[in-house]
């Protein structure tokens, strides 16, 4: 996953938990042996593992990291976090284990699994390459529609979230979408402030007008 | 046990034009997204969320469940048209329903989805109507050990037996119950997990986290799957109809479909899937049998069992939600979700002091039943023209809406990029068949589970064995037991039959 969206996801997750030093040689070898493993293995199958120990990692180091009152009970409020903690670690684990040795076994008898087939999706087996420049689209729209909301307005933001997204995912006809996302991105409004009487940001052209 | 009464106050306030209005709204849009390839009901009544704090509540539950039955009646549609079943329970439904559409009985095989569908939802609501009392009677015995028996019940169900996979089940929960620690402690005071966020301090709210992975996610998915959506083949249909001859052959699988799928809503077995499938099975066997099988060209018995059975078990769902607390589908979950956005808490003491709206509830759903009858039995072929919308609009629709109705909550910019971050956890997790139903289930009840479990602990002063003491959590254990080995026998079985290689590739959201 190297698409801007789903890093700015990790970021504030490793930043904080990155002063502590005991969560540094945990996580390092992680990624070392992600890296390693590249040549042998498709990267793509250590994905989920990786993102469940980095999951297991904040919780165990954050939940170690609560200032918890004396007075806490019984169970503090230290346990559970750390529970669940420990236990998607060895979920982590096995399942990396799992993929590793599934996709050893797999290089092994490479035609055969091609024709696994399942009747309630369409896919083929592999999980197969994805579409990185939609998604990137779709990533950059998103990104633009946070950082605008606030200053251009919904209704200028809005629009431009509606034709991201469908422009992302079809180029044919740029313009009648950019129609249909104004008209949407008004609809809202109106329903949304009129109707509702939620206040959406009125931003650039609130002030103008 | 005075339901017949009870029953009847509720048929009064969910008959007033403003409930008629709402459950009417609900069951158009949920036959929308049933027909609609790619969003389910489950999805619908995550993206309607937000508009809670604006609903009454006893409005924007008959909503929901609207929307809830009408999925299960719209997906049959798309299922006999089209053959891409809107949602997984009706895949069972696609195998003859399209046969049969192909053949020139379109018309035919719609009428006897949706009056299976029909029936099967009248049988299971008055089931739940009758039976839901009944398990509130059980459930005044709960303390915090039961309540939190119940908990583990619905984790291990959901991840461990529910998904192909266990152990990817057993990691999406984690990842739900890590959400949930996500905050301030409401027992102790600490702050949990904020990362030095201050507005985390809050945790991550119940809408953001389904809005995300079920709108958001899906969104992305699309956009990052390979290969365009390309438009689908559409069988064209008069209004549904049936002749003396199909009835005659329909009206045994409704009633053998409704029976069949009526307990698998109770235990939490993962939705509607696997009793559409059996009623598949048998009505196959049956016909086989009876030597008259027009199974493989378009059998209206392969329609009228599965769709029946699909709505039995949708209907069932209810008695555990309403009774218990206890969700046994994405869509109840959500549901489960949205009684905490009002400060309910669904379970005994809802019967007690919201009493007007479970019976208002209660009622809506034999109103919605009819109702989508109404609008779905001369109505479907126009339903199918739904599909004509380009589809790369439909979803940034979806992506506007989720934002909307996120953002309108609190007025909060930051909501709006945890929203996309779930987003693309959620593209993640389905691109990688994690499934994303135990992650609301870890987000729903794991404050439950853990406030439970503290305050059983606080009060036997740290004694484990007060988590078993009781019949009630014993017999909750005893299914947890019989349910994981009745799992385990089946996935042993499975895989001596299948290869290896096929496990992982069935999907189930």
């Amino acid at each position: 996953m190297t698409s801007a969206r789903p890093t700015e996801e990790r970021d504030p997750a490793e930043a904080p938990s990155s002063e502590n030093p005991a969560e540094n040689p945990g996580g390092s070898p992680d990624g070392a042996s992600a890296g390693k493993a590249e040549p042998a293995i498709p990267t793509t199958a250590l994905a989920v593992p990786a993102v469940i120990l980095m999951t297991a990692l904040v919780l165990v180091v954050g939940s170690l990291t609560i200032r918890a009152p004396e007075s806490g009970g019984f169970l503090g409020p230290r346990f559970f976090p750390l529970t669940v903690g420990v236990l998607l670690a060895v979920t982590a684990c096995a399942s990396g284990v799992r993929a590793v040795v599934r996709a050893r076994s797999t290089s092994a008898m490479t035609p055969a699994t091609s024709t696994a087939s399942a009747p309630s999706d369409g896919g083929t087996g592999a999980v197969g390459r994805g579409d990185w420049r939609s998604l990137g689209i779709m990533a950059a729209t998103l990104t633009a529609h946070v950082l605008l909301l606030q200053p251009l307005g919904w209704l200028l933001s809005g629009t431009l979230l509606f034709w991201g997204i469908s422009f992302a995912l079809d180029r044919r006809s740029p313009l009648l979408d950019l129609c249909v996302a104004v008209i949407l991105a008004a609809l809202v409004q109106i329903c949304f402030s009129g109707l509702l009487d939620v206040s959406l940001p009125s931003g650039l052209l609130g002030k103008v007008m | 046990m005075d339901t017949l009464p009870l029953l009847m106050s509720g048929f009064a306030d969910a008959l007033t034009p403003e409930n008629l209005l709402w459950c009417l709204l609900g069951v158009v849009l949920g036959t929308a997204v049933g027909v609609l390839p790619g969003l389910g009901s489950s999805m619908a009544v995550a993206l309607l969320l937000p508009l809670t704090f604006l609903l009454e509540p006893t409005s924007a539950f008959i909503m929901f469940a609207g929307i809830y039955y009408g999925g299960q009646f719209g997906g049959a549609t798309t299922s006999i048209l089209l053959n891409t079943p809107g949602q997984s329970s009706s895949i069972a439904t696609a195998f003859e329903g399209h046969l049969m559409a192909r053949g020139g009985r379109a018309s035919q095989a719609l009428a006897a989805a949706v009056v299976g569908s029909f029936v099967g939802g009248i049988v299971a609501t008055t089931v739940v109507a009758f039976f839901a009392q009944r398990m509130v009677v059980l459930a005044l015995g709960f303390g915090p050990a039961e309540y939190f028996a119940l908990a583990v019940l619905a984790f291990v169900c959901t991840a461990a037996v529910v998904t192909s996979s266990p152990l990817r089940g057993v990691a999406a929960l984690g990842i739900g119950l890590a959400i949930s620690v996500v905050g301030i402690d409401d027992q102790s005071g600490a702050i949990r997990l904020t990362l030095g966020v201050p507005q985390l301090l809050d945790g991550v709210s119940i809408v953001v986290v389904t809005v995300g992975l079920l709108a958001v996610g899906e969104v992305l998915h699309t956009g990052f799957r390979p290969g365009s959506p390309s438009s689908p083949r559409l069988v064209a249909s008069g209004t549904p109809w049936l002749g003396r001859k199909d009835l005659r052959r329909s009206w045994l699988p409704w009633l053998r479909g409704t029976a069949l799928g009526l307990p698998f809503g109770v235990i939490p077995a993962g939705g509607a899937e696997i009793p559409t499938f059996l009623s598949y099975g048998a009505e196959k066997a049956l016909a086989r049998r009876r030597g008259d099988s027009t199974f493989g060209r378009g059998a209206i018995e392969g329609v009228a069992g599965p769709e029946a059975a699909n709505n039995a078990t949708t209907a069932t769902a209810m008695v555990p939600l309403l009774g218990l607390g206890l969700p046994t589908s994405a869509t109840a979950a959500v549901m489960l979700a949205a009684f905490q956005q009002y400060g309910m808490q669904p379970g005994p003491l809802l019967f007690e002091q919201e009493g007007d709206l479970v019976w208002a509830l209660l009622a809506s759903m034999f109103i919605g039943t009819v109702l989508l009858l109404v609008i779905n039995l001369p109505f479907a072929p126009l339903w199918a023209r739904l599909l004509r919308l380009p589809q790369r609009h439909l979803f940034a629709g979806l992506m506007v809406f989720a934002t909307v109705g996120v953002y309108s909550v609190n007025g909060s910019v930051f909501d709006v990029v945890l929203l996309y971050a779930v987003g693309a956890l959620g593209l993640l997790m389905r691109r990688y068949d994690v499934p994303v139903a135990p992650v609301l289930i870890g987000v729903i009840l794991g404050p439950l589970a853990e406030s439970e479990l503290r305050r059983a602990m606080a009060a036997s002063q740290g004694d484990v064995a007060t988590l078993f003491d009781g019949g009630i959590a014993l017999g909750i254990y005893g299914v947890l037991l019989v349910v994981v080995a009745v799992f385990a026998v089946k996935r042993i079985r499975d895989r001596r039959t299948a290869t290896p290689a096929d496990e992982r590739e069935v999907d189930t959201v």
